[in-house]
């Protein structure tokens, strides 16, 4: 006798909350509260139970927050912190069933059809099995979670709302237990919920007891399809996320190659094939795996990831082509196989009136030329990072969300912003006294060599031969300085084997210039890290 | 008797020869008045440059250290990126603060950050982001000296051209000239005089940085008609010498480009700490 249907909805509560608890741990017991929106406009939308104690609530803005608790520890929303927590919660739904469908936002929903098997000698095997799901994504995972399991997604989902432990909705009883739950529950808001609620209808039992031909009638479509729901009826499907297939395309050699060129050659062709099938699937790659059968005996393994998938042949053979120059053979090369690791292409829903979006293709394809280009970690969307000091940014994939309604050019601020000098400048300072915070009263730039010089240039990307190809020389700092603000003195990781421990200065010279420079507390120098401008 | 329709406005009397238009001049008139533009984030700037950044032009924007340049390109990036619209910086030096871009206005996730390391990785990126056909792209080339800015003339042009095709706002903010032809405006940022906080007369008293008074002015402005082409009937050329004669009030003149006894127009703007 086949299994009865069975769903089961796993869902985060508070979940930019428990991503960004998920990356910093240390705060658990904080009064913390996660933010979005920029500058003033910036509201809750969670806070951990020591700070909701205080009587911060989602929708107040961080002034009214730090005013009530001036202590609170604000975090502005990560998505890249939520997209991993996202992954790990699907990681480890998919260690119990195969089919995952990703709700986003911290809710899953896995076909748990016939797990319950799996434990025998529980006296409630779904009960047991809904506790082993819990207890996996909080140790795995890292993230506290409710389960609802009913016979469909809906009554899944509100049944994982109603807390207090693993909740169970026995088969053929989604009706039941449906029925006392407010209507508010099945709809969030309008007006069908408010003219519902004007009729005396207020429980999802009470409009399921009505004949559905009086409420199609006066409601319509929306109507029967709501009474359905009160009724337990839900059609929608569960939408199992496929695991991409990979595409393989391969050569054995009929004599082995030495040169490069020869070898990209060859490679082009295998590619273009294996862009080709991507194409036909609507996929394109996200990794890339080369492995290279050396000659007499041997392998040569090697593996490209994109910032975004792409079909472009000519990029990911620039790609290819780089990393083997950066990190050859060292034998011929007798055969080799290409392992294409895709992803669905991005696509975007355009709008009649809104802004025109970006081709997701050609933006995928931009990204990967620009990644061949500069390296990794040269490009992407520029991130705030929650620390001290000013030279600190994150690189996030560049991932535009696609344009909704046209948004209303918002007043410039006409703020002076600083040019970060990276690396900072070495300086010479003449300053009044010897104490540590003695104002400068003279600069100069010195040889010394900075702090956090560049990278050398990756191997094989040639040697410089053109104006062209050598990068900024430093700037010349120098001069009497006319006025001096200061000193703030910023102190960070001080348990830490290098801590930071600096004075800073906001100086203007005689000869004009507005610098921001620090000297180190520890090592007394002097350092220019940013040119007001 | 038959006159032909091009000869029509000379037979016609002269109050009524001047009313008399081609189809393709009406045309061509509408396109001239069509040019879509972005806000650059600053009353000022917008003012200099006829409403804001021609979408499909190029802007030469030029400032020393601490003349405002900067914050002027990143105003530039708020105002694109908080309407919700993808903007990119090719920055040259790696000088962005996100923090202070996000302060200025900057919607991050709408802004692609590439940081080449030398003027070569700089235009290949600018091609390649161009391609894409974003609003806005600022090239930030940084701080003087230029390795190799100058003599790739050639490269800025092709800028230019893909600019044009993609229907971007192309904007290179330069320590001095380096697109040569290829931008249709050039802004200079002149005079960055710093104000501080407070006025005290007390030598110890604590100072604060208050902001930056800029003085922007026009160099040059080129106006094109939006299609491009060149008319058969003089037209373009026409045009630019109105401008030109708008801009300089001397009659003779003629054709595109600058002239040093262009009398520039000014904008002044304030920038706070």
């Amino acid at each position: 006798m086949p299994d009865t249907p069975r769903i089961a909805c796993l869902e985060v509560l508070l979940f930019p909350l428990a991503a960004r608890l998920r990356s910093e741990p240390e705060l658990r017991d904080e009064a913390v509260a996660v933010l979005e929106g920029q500058g003033t406009r910036a509201r809750v939308v969670a806070a951990t139970r020591r700070a909701r104690r205080a009587g911060i609530v989602p929708g107040q803005t961080l002034g009214q927050a730090r005013t009530r608790l001036p202590r609170l520890v604000a975090r502005a929303r990560d998505r890249c912190a939520e997209q991993a927590a996202q992954e790990a919660l699907l990681d480890v739904a998919e260690s119990f069933s195969p089919r995952v469908e990703d709700a986003g936002d911290g809710r899953i929903y896995l076909d748990a059809t016939g797990l319950a098997r799996h434990y025998p000698e529980a006296d409630d095997p779904e009960h047991a099995l809904a506790t082993s799901l819990v207890h996996q994504i909080e140790q795995r995972a890292g993230l506290v979670s409710r389960v609802g399991i009913a016979g469909s997604k809906l009554a899944a989902r509100l049944a994982a709302g109603t807390g207090g432990g693993p909740s169970i909705v026995p088969p053929g009883r989604e009706a039941t237990f449906l029925a006392p739950l407010p209507l508010a529950r099945l709809l969030e808001g309008g007006t069908l919920l408010t003219t519902l609620e004007r009729w005396g209808i207020r429980s999802t039992g009470d409009l399921a007891r009505l004949p559905v031909d009086a409420v199609t009638s006066r409601l319509g479509e929306a109507g029967r399809r709501l009474h359905a729901l009160a009724r337990g009826l839900d059609p929608e499907p569960l939408v199992p996320r496929e695991p991409p297939p990979t595409f393989v395309e391969g050569l054995e050699l009929e004599w082995p190659l030495t040169s490069l060129e020869a070898f990209g050659f060859i490679v082009r062709a295998a590619l273009e094939r294996l862009t080709g099938r991507m194409a036909a699937h609507g996929l394109g790659c996200l990794r890339l795996d080369l492995s290279l059968a050396l000659e007499p005996i041997g392998y040569h393994e090697r593996s490209l990831t994109l910032p975004a998938p792409t079909r472009d042949t000519k990029t990911l053979l620039t790609l290819l082509r780089l990393d083997l120059e950066r990190v050859r053979p060292g034998a011929p090369v007798r055969g080799f196989t290409l392992t294409a690791h895709p992803d669905r292409s991005r696509a975007a829903q355009l709008t009649l009136f809104g802004p025109d979006a970006l081709s997701p293709e050609r933006l995928a394809t931009t990204l990967a030329r620009l990644f061949a280009l500069l390296g990794e970690n040269r490009a992407g969307a520029p991130a705030t990072v929650d620390a001290h000091r000013p030279e600190r940014f994150a690189l996030c994939p560049y991932a535009p969300s696609p344009p909704t309604e046209p948004r209303a050019a918002p007043p410039g601020r006409g703020l002076l912003a600083v040019r970060v000098l990276r690396p900072p400048v070495p300086l010479t300072v003449t300053t009044d006294g010897d104490d540590i915070l003695a104002p400068p009263q003279h600069v100069e730039t010195t040889d010394d060599h900075p702090p956090d010089a560049p990278p050398e240039r990756p191997p094989g990307q040639g040697r410089r031969k053109h104006r062209s190809d050598r990068p900024p020389r430093r700037p010349r700092i120098t001069g009497r300085v006319h006025i001096a603000a200061g000193p703030w003195q910023l102190a960070e990781g001080w348990w830490t084997e290098t801590p930071i421990d600096r004075v800073y200065w906001d100086i203007e010279l005689d000869r004009g210039g507005l610098y921001r420079i620090y000297r180190d507390k520890k090592t007394g120098a002097w350092w220019a890290d940013g040119v007001y401008d | 008797m038959m006159i032909p329709i091009m000869a029509l406005p000379l037979a016609l009397p002269d109050r009524f020869a001047g009313h008399v238009y081609a189809a393709r001049e009406l045309v061509r008139r509408k396109q001239r008045t069509t040019v879509e533009r972005l806000t650059t984030g600053t009353r000022g700037f917008d003012a200099l440059l006829d409403g804001g950044l021609e979408r499909g032009g190029t802007l030469e924007l030029l400032g020393r250290a601490s003349s405002g340049r900067f914050s002027l390109v990143l105003a530039m990036l708020a105002a694109t990126t908080a309407r919700g619209e993808p903007a990119a910086l090719i920055d040259r030096g790696s000088a962005l603060d996100p923090q202070a871009a996000e302060t200025a206005g900057a919607d991050l996730p709408f802004l692609l950050w590439a940081r080449p390391r030398d003027m070569r990785e700089t235009l290949a990126s600018a091609e390649i982001v161009l391609d894409v056909g974003m609003p806005l792209v600022v090239v930030e080339l940084g701080l003087p000296p230029l390795e190799g800015g100058r003599g790739a003339e050639a490269a800025w042009l092709r800028l230019s051209r893909a600019a044009r095709a993609r229907h971007t706002a192309l904007v290179v903010a330069a320590p001095y000239r380096v697109s040569g032809t290829a931008a249709g405006t050039v802004i200079e940022a002149r005079g960055g005089r710093p104000r501080w906080h407070p006025g005290c007369s007390r030598p110890h008293a604590p100072r604060l940085l208050h902001g930056l008074d800029t003085r922007l002015v026009r160099i040059k402005q080129v106006v094109r008609a939006t299609d491009g082409s060149s008319d058969d009937t003089g037209m373009s050329s026409l045009t630019v010498a109105e401008a030109v004669r708008n801009h300089q009030q001397q009659p003779e003149d003629r054709g595109e480009g600058h002239s040093s006894r262009r009398r520039p127009d000014t904008a002044t703007t304030h920038a706070v700490a």
